[in-house]
């Protein structure tokens, strides 16, 4: 077990959360959609656990409201966006549960929150002066497209009927195209920087393939709920295995 | 004021008295230390080799790295002296500003669940002989302690008096460490991006 | 936002950390306690604490031979803190890793803090505590029961190395018992070789050793005058790293050159102007090589070898003693008194051999030639330089180069620097290490090394080696041999440099006031194992330790049945340790003290004493340049003791059931038997009038310092004394003999120890330095190809500071320096296990590559593991077999011919990938159950 395997844990399922709920504000004027708080409701508890992680981090986390002082430093503002989506997701869930249809304005909310907790995220470790291969442009995409990647897969496991529709379905090839080209792009950097690359060649291919099943079932040639769960699947895997890996050369 | 070490690589025999000494000041356990001493080289093919040691704590940069990636504010700077400290009380162990440090100079002391660096025995500084124990205790006189703005501290001396042979550590990042080494050609050649060899696994 | 553009972040590879899994740490946190300091305010919210203390005491260190001057903080009379004191002198407030850990072990659980008897078998480490009464009786009823059924000669002792506290406490207790079989695994093959020489050639004990003799004239700290050190098989860096270590940094900053000579890339090596990596056992050619270089380019002091030296004396062919000036020239009458014999030269004035009496230089009646060949009487004779001379002639710098494995101008460029050829320099001096006294050359390396600073004239002048000092050093009277021995004040040994006449007279007074105890004395001479044929070991009054070990094992010439051993851990120190452990069944009994267990103790030992660690002994005559200083009881726990005391209690105790005599020597023993004996002898020693009062006004008695310009005296040889001529040097022809013709006599006879009664003869020792290619080497040795040497590393000092868990957690393991070419060959990479093997035996040892060894050469510090009995270990051991190099030495013959030194560096071995050990630990958080925890034990009074 890598060192920093709560942060893993934390970037990836809260990663994860983020990319749905940006998923959910883009294509989701799901109007009277059964059960419209159960989307939030799971990205919640993601990111929950996503959270605890944090806390698995901290030697002292009986302190972690501490982490809120200093604006400038990554974990802050991590903590910052995080808890803007929660009460963005939690307003959500509750609109959503008594008036049966979620509002517009807290799912653009929650959208945002996300793509500032996809950032701080990713910039934490540009940030680092102990890790070369980190401080790198190609950890950005690694995370948002990483988090955008299977954030879109999931939002469509409960929405697969979207995966016929130009908009999302188009969204999601792309998205999961461009994983693999990420993943190929943190791989030549880790590469060059002299660690091994082979996980992140791995996750390029999965998600290439993932982007596969993205166009197959756009064009109709692969029933939508199947290919949502194998889409799901590659991504999450194609992305935690390259996050495992830009984990596991940590100095600490 | 800039309270800083100075370390003259031309006396340092690696003895590891600094590491030693700070771990008994600072009650340190097992597997913690605040500095660390390896040794760069032998560069070269024997017998043409030469080599240096180079001891490296917290380098009190002025620009530090670790202040602004601390999200509590346990890492600061006091205001009098410029000595980078670590305020335990509100440290978490979330280890940021260890990534916010390129030297490698912070460690965590699993006892306490804190980080722990090199904070220049501030707990003396209100003494009118305020001089960290790695100084004091130095094997061979290497290592020069003081105000680097006051030209008559031991450190402004001890850089005054090396002229071209004042070395830094790499700053690609612009952090501007105060800690200057010296080193003179006849001991070995400076190395901008050295290899320290250790015998930690 | 700009790209942070590290390059390789290999700078920070070294950063150590224990990673997420907390470590529970017992740190000396226990004696900090947690309120703040009552002084100003620390800082925002900075939690750091000051070490909270109530009292300093003013001590040494004794970690090793440094002694360097301490204060030690207490708090509630435990010990929380050490600072070296700034008045030190040479160490000018520096301490070391060896110091500081005293505060691990001074309260490490290792430690023994009553009398225990073995309560299991040999090698379970099982003990039970007795009481001191008990412990006593029980030692002196085992040694009165061997004595009286096999004789005195059935007791022997031994000691630990420079450092040991004991070496004169086991020395007399056997001489008080009858036995003259004591050894230490140093001696031998530890400084004995230097001193012996050094008294032979000088007249005195001051070597050119630093580390034993402090070389109180390199490191003079106002006006110093060296120029240039020659650093010998020698690490002052590390073995004294905050004494003449100190010093040696402080010289380098001011200009003082170095030339290294080190088959390793030393701390000193890598500030040195030359370095010299010398291939290990090949010392004396390369000294041969630099007489031969000085020699040939005249770069010796002329006049000072002229007429300071024998080297101009001519030496008879068949005795190869110096010619008398009466042998030759019946008709001569000496002007000088009979202890200044005259000798023959030939005068270049008149170019005729004529005698050369000794005098003042400006006062001689010859010029002496000091390179002569010629025929008288059918016969070639040659003076000593020509033998030298002749002996030197095939080491020249391309010859040397190849034997030694060095380059030649790099060999000259030493030389020049030495003899300061290029600039105008007029002092220098060697500072010689342990190295060559620990393998088979080590009289003709001592030989060697002296007589090139005799040749220099860097004798008794400022910035040299070799130096007398204090106000005791001004002579009244022509300079005797110097070299206090125990024994002769029995009425035994000559002391050369008194006439034969006057040499004879003691011997008769001796023999009328004292006549049993000279027999005893002279026949203990004798008797001593091995000394028959290694006489150079009655320097010591020590005996040869193989020679030991045969008469243990085999019962000829008779048998050592009792082992007294009062310092370290023999079976990590001694060569060709499995031989000693084969041996161990055969001991009778074996008592030892010590402030801890070791393996020794494991494995050998029926009875332990608690000795005191340094922070709880009064100890003086630590001397530091000008100045004394104490050694401090700063603390006590347990009934620990001063070192003397178990030895003496014994021989009491021994006394009285032998009904009131011993059945050695009388009143033999040196030291004290009590605490406040221990302490009234401190307190004496700096002149206070009680303990107390030395305690109350330390600071106007320690140090004890002797004013600068009554300290550092010079040129004693050349001052007049009472006969009208100058003092010279203490040996037979009151002059430096570089041609030490004493070790011929010694071969011969034994003299000057064996002294009235002869030793039978052995073959000669040679006079001057000779080269032979070591016994097992890598020149032909197929089987074993590299040749291992060993050094110091500066967290230990021989077998102490293992179980200091700070120490460990730096430097964890055995190691074996390798270069990277030879570990390429065998797949091996920095920090694999890798399995050493020589002849003896085999251990592990992980590798640490490095182009600071050639390729050829390989080096191993000592190492024993006192965690293989720790107490988690499922199957212990004693924790001596797995990375000691004393596994791999070599303690068969050949020995060296003077003083039968074995071969502890400089032999083959050969290496290939290995496994740790199953018992070894190596990371930091193993080392967790050698933390202290003793700080809580009672302060104790005085036991004894």
């Amino acid at each position: 077990m890598i060192t920093e395997f709560p942060l893993f844990m934390f970037t990836t399922l809260g990663g994860l959360a983020a990319g749905a709920s940006v998923a959910a504000a883009a294509f989701g004027r799901n109007g009277h959609a059964k059960r419209a708080w159960l989307l939030p409701l799971v990205c919640l508890a993601l990111l929950g656990i996503g959270l605890l992680g944090v806390l698995g981090h901290l030697q002292r986390p009986e302190l972690f409201w501490l982490a809120l002082s200093n604006p400038s430093a990554m974990i802050a503002q991590e903590a910052y966006w995080s808890i803007a989506l929660c009460v963005f997701l939690a307003a959500d869930i509750v609109i959503a549960f008594v008036r049966k249809t979620s509002l517009l304005v807290l799912r653009v909310g929650a959208a945002l929150a996300s793509v500032g907790l996809m950032f701080v995220m990713a910039n934490a470790y540009f940030t680092s002066k102990t890790n070369a291969a980190w401080a790198d442009f190609s950890t950005f995409p690694l995370f948002i497209v990483g988090d955008l990647a299977m954030g879109f897969a999931l939002y469509a496991t409960f929405h697969a009927d979207k995966r016929t529709e130009a908009a999302y379905a188009g969204a999601s090839t792309a998205i999961d195209a461009l994983l693999a080209v990420s993943l190929v792009a943190v791989g030549v950097n880790f590469g060059t920087a002299g660690h091994d690359a082979l996980a992140f060649y791995a996750g390029a291919v999965l998600a290439a393939a993932a982007a596969a099943v993205d166009f197959l079932a756009w064009k109709g040639k692969l029933a939508p709920a199947t290919a949502s769960w194998v889409v799901l699947v590659l991504s999450v895997v194609a992305v935690a295995v390259a996050r495992y890996a830009f984990y596991a050369i940590s100095m600490l | 004021m800039r309270y800083a070490i100075v370390v003259d690589l031309d006396r340092c025999t690696g003895c590891d008295t600094c590491i030693t000494a700070c771990k008994y000041e600072n009650s340190l356990p097992l597997g913690v230390r605040n500095t660390r001493v390896n040794v760069v080289g032998p560069t070269g093919t024997f017998p043409d080799i030469e080599q240096y040691w180079l001891p490296i704590a917290c380098q009190q940069c002025e620009n530090p790295g670790c202040i602004e990636a601390c999200p509590t504010g346990a890492s600061y700077r006091d205001e009098e002296t410029g000595v980078v400290l670590i305020n335990e009380e509100a440290c978490i162990g979330c280890r940021a500003c260890m990534q916010g440090c390129p030297y490698g100079v912070r460690t965590l002391n699993p006892d306490s669940g804190t980080v722990t660096k090199c904070s220049l025995c501030f707990q003396y500084h209100d003494e009118p002989n305020w001089k960290p124990v790695c100084v004091a205790d130095c094997c061979t006189g290497a290592r020069f302690f003081g105000d680097l703005d006051d030209p008559e501290s031991d450190a402004a001396k001890a850089i005054a008096a090396a002229g071209d042979n004042v070395h830094y550590l790499p700053d690609p990042s612009n952090l501007k460490p105060s800690t200057a080494y010296i080193l003179s050609p006849k001991i070995a050649a400076w190395q901008n991006d050295p290899v320290e060899v250790a015998r930690d696994l | 936002m700009t790209r942070a553009n590290l390059s390789r972040r290999t700078f920070v590879q070294g950063a150590l950390l224990a990673g997420a899994a907390a470590a529970v740490g017992a740190s000396m946190s226990g004696c900090m306690t947690e309120s703040s300091s009552s002084s100003a305010t620390i800082g925002a919210g900075d939690q750091r604490k000051k070490v909270e203390y109530d009292e300093i005491k003013k001590t040494c260190c004794h970690g090793c031979l440094g002694h360097c001057p301490v204060l030690a903080y207490l708090k509630d009379g435990v010990v929380v803190k050490l600072m070296g004191d700034p008045n030190g002198g040479e160490s000018r407030g520096s301490i070391c890793p060896k110091c500081l850990n005293q505060l691990q072990t001074m309260y490490s659980p290792r430690r023994i803090l009553h009398p225990l008897r073995r309560a299991g078998e040999r090698g379970e480490n099982k003990w039970e505590i007795i009481s001191w009464d008990e412990a006593i009786e029980e030692a002196a009823t085992h040694i009165v029961d061997t004595i009286d059924k096999y004789g005195p000669y059935a007791f022997f002792g031994s000691t630990g190395g420079g450092g040991s506290y004991s070496s004169n406490q086991i020395k007399t207790t056997c001489v008080s018992l009858g036995s003259p079989n004591i050894f230490e695994p140093g001696a031998a093959q530890c400084l004995m070789p230097r001193v012996c020489a050094t008294v032979f050639m000088v007249g005195d004990n001051q070597t050119q050793s630093v580390a034993d003799s402090m070389s109180t004239e390199f490191f003079k700290v106002n006006d110093n005058a060296s120029e240039v050190i020659v650093i010998w098989g020698a690490q002052p860096s590390v073995s004294q790293t905050a004494q003449s270590g100190r010093g040696m940094a402080e010289l380098r900053a001011n200009g003082v050159k170095t030339v290294v000579i080190d088959p390793n890339f030393s701390p000193d090596a890598t500030k040195a102007d030359v370095w010299l990596p010398i291939r290990p056992g090949t010392d004396t050619a390369l000294m041969l090589c630099w007489f031969r270089y000085i020699f040939e380019n005249k770069l010796y002091n002329k006049e000072f070898t002229k007429y300071w030296t024998n080297l101009p004396f001519l030496i008879d062919p068949d005795t190869k003693l110096p010619v008398l000036a009466s042998e030759l020239f019946p008709d001569f009458a000496q002007s000088t008194p009979d202890d200044t014999p005259a000798y023959v030269c030939f005068d270049l004035k008149t170019n005729a051999l004529t005698p050369f009496e000794f005098s003042a230089p400006k006062d001689a009646l010859v010029d002496p030639e000091v390179f002569w060949e010629g025929e008288v009487n059918g016969k070639t004779y040659r003076t000593a330089g020509k033998i030298y001379a002749d002996e030197a002639d095939p080491w020249t710098l391309e010859h040397t180069a190849d034997i030694c494995w060095l380059e030649a101008d790099k060999i000259e460029a030493a030389i020049r620097l030495y003899t300061h050829a290029d600039d105008d320099g007029t002092t220098g001096g060697i500072c010689h290490g342990v190295a060559t006294d620990q393998h088979p050359q080590s009289s003709e390396a001592s030989i060697g090394a002296i007589g090139l600073d005799i040749i220099m004239g860097y004798i008794n002048k400022p910035g040299a080696s070799i130096t007398k000092k204090g106000p005791a050093s001004i002579p009244m009277k022509r300079t005797t041999q110097n070299a206090p021995q125990t024994m002769t004040k029995y009425g035994c040994c000559a002391i050369p440099g008194l006439s034969d006449a006057a040499n004879q007279a003691r011997m008769e007074k001796a023999a009328q006031e004292m006549p049993e105890i000279q027999k005893m004395v002279n026949q203990m001479y004798k008797d001593g194992l091995g000394t028959t044929a290694h006489k150079g070991l009655h320097t010591w009054f020590m005996v040869h330790i193989p020679s030991v070990l045969q008469a243990i094992t085999t019962g000829e010439p008779y048998k050592p049945r009792l082992w007294f051993d009062v310092s370290g851990n023999k079976l990590a120190m001694l060569a060709n340790a499995s031989s000693w452990y084969d041996a161990i069944s055969e001991i009778d009994y074996c008592i030892c003290q010590y402030p801890m267990l070791t393996s020794f103790h494991v494995e050998a030992a029926d009875l332990v004493f608690p000795t005191r660690e340094w922070l709880e002994e009064p100890l003086t005559d630590h001397k530091h340049l000008n100045m004394v200083f104490l050694q401090n009881e700063c603390t006590h726990i347990g009934e620990t003791v001063s070192h003397s005391i178990p030895t003496a209690q014994i021989l009491e105790r021994c006394k009285e059931k032998w009904g009131g005599t011993l059945p050695g020597v009388p009143n033999a023993y040196v030291g004290e038997a009590t605490e406040e004996a221990v302490k009234a002898s401190c307190a004496k020693t700096f002149g206070a009038e009680s303990w107390d009062d030395l305690q109350a006004n330390i600071d106007t008695y320690v140090p004890k310092v002797t004013p600068e310009d009554k300290y550092y005296v010079y040129n004693q040889h050349e001052m007049i004394v009472d006969d009208g001529l100058p003092a010279g040097f203490g040996t037979e022809s009151r002059k430096l003999e570089p041609y030490a013709s004493l070790y011929l006599k010694l071969a011969r006879t034994g003299y000057p120890y064996t002294y009235p009664e002869p030793q039978d003869p052995c073959d000669d020792y040679s006079p001057i330095c000779t080269y032979v290619e070591p016994a097992e080497s890598p020149l032909t040795d197929e089987e074993f190809p590299l040749v291992l040497t060993s050094g110091r590393v500066p967290y230990f000092h021989h077998g102490t500071m293992r179980h200091s868990a700070f120490a460990r957690e730096l430097f964890p393991t055995a190691e074996i320096r390798i270069n990277p070419a030879t570990a390429a060959e065998h797949g091996i990479a920095h920090m694999d296990w890798v399995k050493v093997s020589s002849r003896r035996g085999s251990i592990s040892a992980r590798a640490y590559l490095t182009e600071g060894v050639n390729p050829r050469c390989v080096w191993m510090e000592r190492f024993w593991n006192p965690e293989c009995f720790d107490e988690s270990q499922p199957n212990k051991t004693a924790g001596w077999r797995e990375c000691n190099v004393n596994v791999l030495t070599k303690s068969d013959a050949p020995f060296n011919p003077a003083i039968g030194t074995y071969t502890n560096r400089g032999f083959t071995v050969k290496i290939e990938k290995g496994e740790k050990p199953a018992n070894i630990w190596t990371e930091a958080r193993e080392f967790q159950p050698f933390m202290p925890t003793l700080q809580s034990e009672p302060v104790t009074k005085d036991v004894i």
